[in-house]
């Protein structure tokens, strides 16, 4: 079974999406009344593009995320997912997913719908006319990309690309050769990585932000990220933070340009997530860890100004949270 | 890319400045309060929540009643369980609970505040570095001066001075009662603090739809060509409650609607929807014109007849179908007491843009529903294309932002109705928050808590903005005094308001609006 069989939503023929879109809120079919727009009210629209080798299990849990986040910001998500061979009538397969989700309160009531759409590689090329017709128009577009080669986005996603608020990417599971890529406009691309682990970057910065920047760097010899196994992504976000933050820090005028930068796995047996370490030319040292288990950080360091031993709680953003990190906020 | 932001620790750049707040103990005075319990420690904990908090973080309740800190803690639990828009989560609960605790002492008593000192003095040394001060005055007005004394004494108000992490205030209203004594109100803050170290809260700034207001008028072009004279026949602020004085008779009688309403949160409603467009978003460039914008403002015509203002109070009535006692048989409040629980004012501004433009503010108590809104109402088309008033209802366009209960934005605008013959009909443009963005949106004060402690004061009033504000507002409660009841209107709790008030409006052909869901 591929993804888009996986993927829950009613089988339809894509001329009937758009019909089914427009009534699917009325409470019987005499029923005139504009139900949907107490309830939905799209205000952006989301294409998910899976790509040839997402598995059902990834896709599905994309699928819910992208759902969860359509619970907080109405949006028309349209799902793309590559098949080797249609089943329906058409040319391309399609799907319609709703949901009313009805919170605890008046505020998280709403209506996230799906259209989901298998197409055949030679399809591709129809897709930016055919996505045309459910997308909201005047509303911001975002697409997110799992698991799509860079073969196959430079050659069928691209130009669907063009005009879009938002690329968003999950460098933790692409293929590398998508940071070679000749986005049409750079600074649109968003990696959730990068979104996901801002509760580190804010614990790391509350807690560093208390140093004068010169004393960070005086003396700074290496800084190394160390990771648990799933985690290098996430390292190597990590290290590209630092290494840039403390460029600002004066690292040039200093000779932290000589600094080393590096990462590695954590050593056997440890139940931290992440550990991030300073090692100072003098005693000065900073030790940050983190176990995603506890939800828990430990900082020992002492940067010149005596030792300090704290302990904080943490949770790295969800999946939905992290979405929308990246979407609205990520910069 | 976002610019460097040159201002901020190289460490924090890159992160909101929500998520940058430095090391913060909060002291609430009052901390057995309704506010406290309602809003200030739901808030702290919603904060917390969304990993907004600073990584140390404390909460200090500081009190006259002897309690002890796990007993506090309990009593903050409760709170979050019975008033937090998020139910209780146990583990963070566990965590964020263990930085609450009480401080007992009288507010006049300066040892209570450097025992205080002292103990803040042990969390920084247990830190290892130093953490700001904000105060949180949520107690009545009589005790503000000796905790602001007391502040200045025990040293707490200079603490880190010159400092990203110098102490801060918030202060609830009111801010005095009159000119004169918001004048000596801010004497005395400003003995202890820097205008920049004070926060005077008005948690209506809070709300989504108040700061959206500054987005829909300056980043649409479509608002500001028209937002003007040439274009604007009138503006209604209506701040509407439902709820009577209940408990509160003592203190509200004392108070009345154009304290307890107008003369703050529907001026700061009027001074965003009218101010000229700022130089900036820098707090100081916002706050320059609000203030400009009020200083602009006509003195009020007192007249009884033929005047700007009408003040009554409530009558027996029904409310939502309930029967509810008049003013003056509610608990605590003098049968010959003459205290407003419903004002309207009609204001001109006089400058460029809004040169004859009525400006209607109203607040009542016991009105049919509780609602808030600004509606700026257009001139009707010139022309007698649509003129015929027998086939075409045209009303005039109007664009409201409703700011309670049910935050957004509506446009009204004439469509024809679908037909072969041209008939016209007014028709709605909706934006709710609710629909279009979830459950998304904070409570007013924990946007309000979280700048205050980023040292952010675009939500806030400045000194001059509230003796500004009461420099127009004083010859009217002046006037009223020395008149005793003459003049003092009665409404029927549930309707909308004495008839007298409809008379402001007549005189201009307008009326005032019955704001629906």
């Amino acid at each position: 079974m591929d993804l888009f069989d996986t993927l829950p939503g009613l089988n339809l023929r894509v001329s009937e999406i758009s019909p089914m879109l427009s009534s699917m809120w009325q409470a019987s079919a005499d029923d005139k009344r504009d139900v949907a727009a107490t309830g939905r009210a799209s205000q952006l629209n989301l294409v998910v593009h899976f790509g040839g080798q997402a598995s059902a299990e990834e896709g599905l849990g994309i699928f819910n995320t992208a759902i969860s986040f359509a619970q907080s910001y109405p949006c028309r998500i349209i799902v793309l997912c590559p098949v080797v061979s249609v089943k329906g009538a058409d040319s391309i397969d399609a799907k319609l997913f709703s949901l009313c989700y009805v919170g605890a309160d008046q505020r998280a009531l709403c209506a996230c719908e799906a259209v989901i759409l298998g197409y055949l590689h030679q399809d591709a090329v129809h897709l930016e006319d055919l996505i045309s017709l459910w997308l909201e128009n005047d509303l911001p577009v975002y697409h997110w990309f799992h698991n799509v080669s860079a073969e196959a986005l430079k050659r069928d996603v691209l130009p669907l690309l063009h005009g879009c608020r938002r690329v968003l990417f999950d460098s933790a599971v692409e293929d590398p050769a998508l940071k070679t890529i000749r986005w049409p406009e750079p600074q649109s691309i968003a990696d959730l990585t990068r979104s996901h682990l801002l509760p580190v970057r804010q614990s790391l910065g509350q807690f560093l932000a208390g140093y004068p920047p010169w004393q960070l760097i005086a003396g700074l010899k290496k800084v190394v990220v160390a990771y648990a196994p799933g985690h290098l992504a996430e390292a190597e976000s990590l290290i590209d933070w630092q290494q840039k933050t403390l460029l600002h820090c004066g690292a040039k005028e200093e000779g932290v340009a000589a600094v080393v930068f590096g990462y590695e796995p954590l050593r056997v047996g440890a139940d931290t997530s992440i550990e991030v370490r300073w090692v100072y030319a003098d005693d000065k040292y900073l030790s940050w860890s983190f176990c995603e288990k506890r939800t828990s950080v430990h900082i020992t360091a002492n940067l010149g100004t005596g030792k300090v031993d704290l302990a904080q709680q943490l949770q790295l953003l969800s999946p939905e949270q992290a979405l929308a990190e990246a979407l609205f906020f990520a910069n | 890319m976002q610019s460097h932001d040159t201002d901020r620790h190289p460490f924090l750049q890159g992160l909101s400045r929500h998520r940058g707040v430095p090391p913060t103990v909060i002291v609430i005075f009052g901390a057995s309060g309704d506010l406290t319990a309602r809003k200030l420690v739901p808030a702290i904990y919603n904060l917390g929540l969304d990993n907004l908090l600073p990584s140390d973080f404390y909460l200090i309740g500081f009190g006259r009643k002897a309690i002890q800190d796990e007993a506090f803690r309990e009593m903050t639990q409760t709170d979050v369980q019975k008033y937090s828009r998020r139910p209780l989560h146990p583990e963070f609960w566990e965590h964020l609970s263990e930085k609450v605790l009480y401080h007992t002492g009288d507010y006049d008593q300066v040892e209570a505040y450097k025992a205080l000192g002292e103990r803040i003095d042990v969390i920084e040394k247990n830190l290892g570095r130093d953490i700001q001060l904000l105060f949180y005055i949520s107690t009545p007005p009589t005790v503000f001066k000796p905790i602001l004394e007391n502040l200045g004494a025990s040293g707490l108000a200079a603490r880190h001075a010159g400092t990203a992490l110098a102490s801060k205030i918030i202060i609830e209203k009111p801010f005095g009662r009159d000119l004169d004594s918001a004048k000596g109100l801010n004497q005395v803050l400003r003995q202890q603090f820097q205008e920049s170290q004070v926060f005077r809260i008005d948690h209506y700034l809070g709300k989504e739809t108040v700061q959206d207001l500054l987005v829909q008028r300056f980043s649409n072009s479509i608002f500001e060509p028209i937002w003007n004279f040439r274009y604007v026949d009138c503006i209604q602020i209506t701040v509407a409650e439902e709820l009577g004085v209940g408990t509160r008779g003592g203190y509200y009688d004392q108070s009345g609607a154009l304290r307890d309403m107008i003369q703050n949160h529907t001026m700061q409603l009027l001074s965003l929807v009218a101010m000229e467009p700022p130089v900036s978003l820098s707090p100081e460039d916002i706050r320059d014109e609000k203030v400009k914008l009020l200083k602009a403002i006509q003195p009020v015509d007192l007249r009884p007849e033929g005047g700007d203002v009408i003040r009554a109070h409530y009558t027996e009535g029904l409310v939502s179908g309930e029967r509810v006692p008049g003013y003056t048989q509610e608990q605590g409040i003098p049968a010959d007491s003459f205290t407003e629980t419903y004002a309207a004012i009609r204001l001109f501004i006089n400058n460029w843009r809004w040169q004859g433009v009525p400006i209607y503010l109203r607040s009542g108590k016991r009105m049919p529903r509780r609602v808030s809104e600004i509606a700026v109402q257009f001139k009707q088309p010139p022309g007698a294309l649509f003129s015929d008033t027998a086939r075409f209802d045209l009303a005039p366009n109007t664009m409201v932002m409703q700011i309670q209960p049910d935050e957004g934005t509506t446009l009204l605008i004439n469509s024809k109705i679908p037909g072969l013959e041209t008939r016209t009909q007014p028709v709605k443009m909706h934006f709710r928050y609710s629909t279009t963005f979830g459950s998304n949106t904070p409570e007013a004060y924990e946007r309000l808590i979280l700048d205050a402690m980023g040292g952010d004061g675009t939500l806030f009033i400045r000194g001059d903005e509230t003796e500004t504000s009461w420099g127009i507002f004083t010859p009217i409660l002046d006037f009223w005094q020395s008149g005793g009841r003459r003049g003092l209107e009665t409404y029927a709790s549930g309707s909308w308001g004495p008839v007298a008030a409809d008379r402001l409006l007549w005189e201009r052909k307008h009326e005032w609006r019955r704001p629906g869901p």
